[in-house]
């Protein structure tokens, strides 16, 4: 395309301005339309997965025993892993490239008492400086500006390991009554209060401290039962976590379930791509096998121990397709028809610059030329104009419940490059193509019939 | 006139069959009538259970998974209150259930408060907190006559619980009580899927020493698993004694020490 080129077509796309102006609008909008859904559907990818890694505390990497994520709760004495195999896994995970950090994690049931009721809890026990660690990270922090979960209170592995500190989740709290931690009841005989069970009275007496009791079976199959103080209560990110949930150093529950096992490890990466860990999980895979440890290792996206990310994923993929699909159909109809009308009015100007020598291509070029300038000049707008509404759109909290979760998340609009690269392609193609097939059948007509074409 | 009485007669039999049929509140075995709830009521006498107090030994050894396991109980029993302290071994000594009307709650020296656990929970091998520290068979369960039959040559009712709500640690109980004494000598324990989750089999050589009318009072109760009969639980109640305990003892706050 020589310069030559460039000023015909744009003085040609001045001639029909209406014409051309209709065009525009409709490639415009229909980038904004695309560029708009794109960015809920990358939005709605990007929470769940922060949720799974942060939220949830999956971490990029899990490491269990063989079926252990899936039964680790119901027999977490048969789904354990031993000393030995621990020190093998933590060398393997301490070559991995990109580390952050890592931890052990246990899981248990039982009942947890406020000394006149009992409700089931589920607890998960990691290194007292584990959380702090995680909350520390930058995806963690993200994720909780944009979900609005909280955490009030001392870090576990701020208070001595006597203590028995742990963490509960608000809704748990609520449903045990006890809504003050161990630093809002301390007292210097740090003896509980006398407690009075009468329906109607327990409100107050229940919360004057922060002291809980935590019973099950051990991993010998014994009945076992110990105390432990709320030192923190935390926003549950899902509904089931956020009525159960308690978070204890690993040490309270290896001594409470009267084991030295765990059931698996957690890995945190960084400067990695979230979506791409196939490397970096086969890779771990190898140097496991090599070592002989038998376990199963998941990217945190693995459909066996993450498959909401993959169920909320896959539907809002099908909601962008139709979206998608309807949206490049109008874009594709508009270029198209802008192209065949536009070629066709101007019959006899191709029939003229045929009889003045101008070859089928250099026509071709010169209303592809046109037509490119057109698209690219509304994409731009349509580009410029997304990026306003965009702006406009996430200076504001818009709240949003996503499935079984607790807090709203703000639904912000997240443009991937992607999405921005498929869509201009689309209407480059969309538009290099309709120009094509438009010009192609009337420059291949007889001169003399092009020149003696009447408009319509 | 001939006619009325005919119409009387099979009214008096309509009559006559509601009232042997009346569900709940007695069954027809035979020629006999027998009152199911009476039936479970005399049973309970025959546990370790006194109005004013009974104190006893208790002795559990468990065979699970081929790991054999001993240790000793006191049990102290009054009217619905059961307290159960360990003796051995020496690491859970002082750990204590207590079973009040209709709450267990177990206590462990150095805990700040008891916790209120659950009856079906399990205490040591197939025994559940409900078979040591006791069943209010009348209270949590409805129970029904549904036959008789001959049991190691004694004859016996064969009598079926159904748990009334929540209450009970089982959803059904299958027992057979025998004719002559009314004691429990078996009863298959079944959860709330018809599953048979484990079987028990109890002796009566035990005799409360005082004030008591010389019933026999259970010695022995074997506890064997439904899923592998291989593991099983032997209680042995032994030194019996009649005793008068304080209410003090029975109360949630006084297991803090």
């Amino acid at each position: 395309m020589n310069r030559m080129t460039f000023r015909l077509a744009l003085r040609n796309l001045g001639r029909n301005l209406n014409r051309n102006l209709a065009t525009g609008f409709a490639v415009s909008f229909g980038f904004i339309a695309i560029i708009v859904s794109a960015s809920y559907n990358s939005r709605i990818e990007y929470l769940v997965r922060q949720a799974s890694i942060y939220g949830s505390r999956l971490g990029h990497i899990t490491i269990t025993p063989p079926g252990g994520f899936k039964n680790s709760l119901v027999d977490p004495a048969s789904y354990s892993i031993d000393r030995d195999q621990q020190i093998k896994i933590e060398a393997a995970i301490s070559s991995v490239k990109n580390l952050d950090f890592y931890a052990p994690y246990l899981v248990g049931t039982g009942l947890v008492g406020n000394g006149c009721a009992s409700y089931p809890y589920v607890l998960n026990a990691y290194p007292s400086d584990y959380l702090h660690r995680v909350r520390n990270t930058e995806g963690y922090r993200k994720f909780e500006a944009d979900s609005k979960v909280w955490v009030k209170g001392q870090e576990l592995s701020e208070v001595p390991p006597q203590l028995n500190g742990v963490a509960i989740a608000d809704g748990l709290s609520r449903i045990l009554k006890k809504n003050k931690m161990h630093l809002e009841t301390f007292t210097t005989s740090n003896k509980p209060a006398s407690l009075d069970c009468t329906p109607g009275n327990t409100e107050d007496s229940l919360s004057a401290d922060s002291n809980l009791q935590l019973a099950g079976l051990d991993w010998q199959g014994e009945f076992t039962a110990g105390d432990a103080e709320i030192v923190s209560i935390y926003k549950g990110y899902t509904i089931d976590k956020n009525d159960s949930e308690i978070i204890a150093p690993l040490d309270l529950a290896q001594k409470l379930y009267n084991t030295d096992r765990i059931n698996g490890y957690t890995v945190y990466l960084k400067d990695v791509d979230p979506l791409r860990l196939t490397n970096i999980v086969k890779e771990l895979k190898e140097k496991l096998s090599s070592a002989g440890v038998s376990v199963d290792v998941f990217s945190w996206d693995d459909e066996s121990i993450n498959h909401i990310y993959r169920q909320v994923t896959d539907m809002m993929g099908g909601w962008f397709l139709v979206i998608g699909l309807v949206v490049f159909g109008i874009v594709a109809l508009s270029i198209s028809n802008s192209a065949t009308i536009t070629v066709m009015e101007r019959s006899q100007e191709i029939g003229m610059l045929r009889s003045m020598g101008y070859s089928q291509s250099r026509i071709r070029e010169l209303f592809l030329t046109e037509n490119l300038l057109l698209t690219v000049v509304a994409m731009l707008c349509g580009a410029v104009l997304a990026a306003i509404v965009i702006r406009i759109h996430n200076q504001f909290f818009i709240p949003v419940n996503l499935p079984a979760t607790t807090t709203p998340v703000n639904f912000k609009m997240q443009p991937a490059a992607v999405d921005l690269i498929v869509a201009a392609l689309f209407a480059v193609f969309m538009s290099i193509f309709a120009t094509t097939v438009a010009v192609w059948s009337f420059s291949r007509q007889n001169i003399v019939s092009l020149l003696y074409k009447v408009r319509s | 006139m001939k006619l009325e009485f005919k119409r009387n007669k099979k009214k008096m039999a309509l009559i006559f069959a509601c009232f042997c049929a009346a569900p709940g509140l007695r069954a027809q075995a035979g020629t006999v009538i027998v009152e199911p709830n009476q039936l479970i009521r005399d049973a309970m006498k025959a546990q370790v259970f006194s109005e004013t107090g009974l104190v006893c030994n208790l002795d559990m050894a468990s065979v699970e998974n081929g790991k054999e396991t001993m240790s000793r109980y006191e049990v102290q029993s009054k009217s619905d209150n059961t307290l159960v302290t360990t003796v051995e071994p020496a690491v859970k000594r002082g750990q204590v259930f207590l079973r009040l009307k209709d709450s267990v709650w177990f206590y462990k020296p150095g805990m700040k408060k008891p916790i209120g656990v659950s009856a079906s929970q399990k205490m040591e091998g197939q025994s559940s907190n409900a078979d040591v520290a006791g069943i209010d068979y009348e209270r949590d369960y409805a129970t029904s006559v549904e036959g008789e039959e001959n049991y190691n040559g004694i004859k016996v009712w064969k009598l079926k619980l159904k748990a009334k709500g929540l209450g009970g640690a089982y959803d059904v109980i299958k027992a057979l009580v025998s004719k002559d004494q009314h004691l429990l000598l078996r009863a298959d324990y079944f959860a709330v899927s018809g599953e048979l989750l484990k079987t028990a089999t109890l002796e009566y050589n035990n005799k409360a020493n005082e004030g008591s009318d010389g019933r026999p009072i259970v010695s022995s109760m074997k506890i064997v698993s439904a899923l592998n009969p291989a593991d099983f639980t032997m209680l042995t109640y032994s030194n019996l004694r009649q005793k008068q305990l304080s209410d003090e003892i029975f109360h949630r706050d006084s297991l803090v020490k």
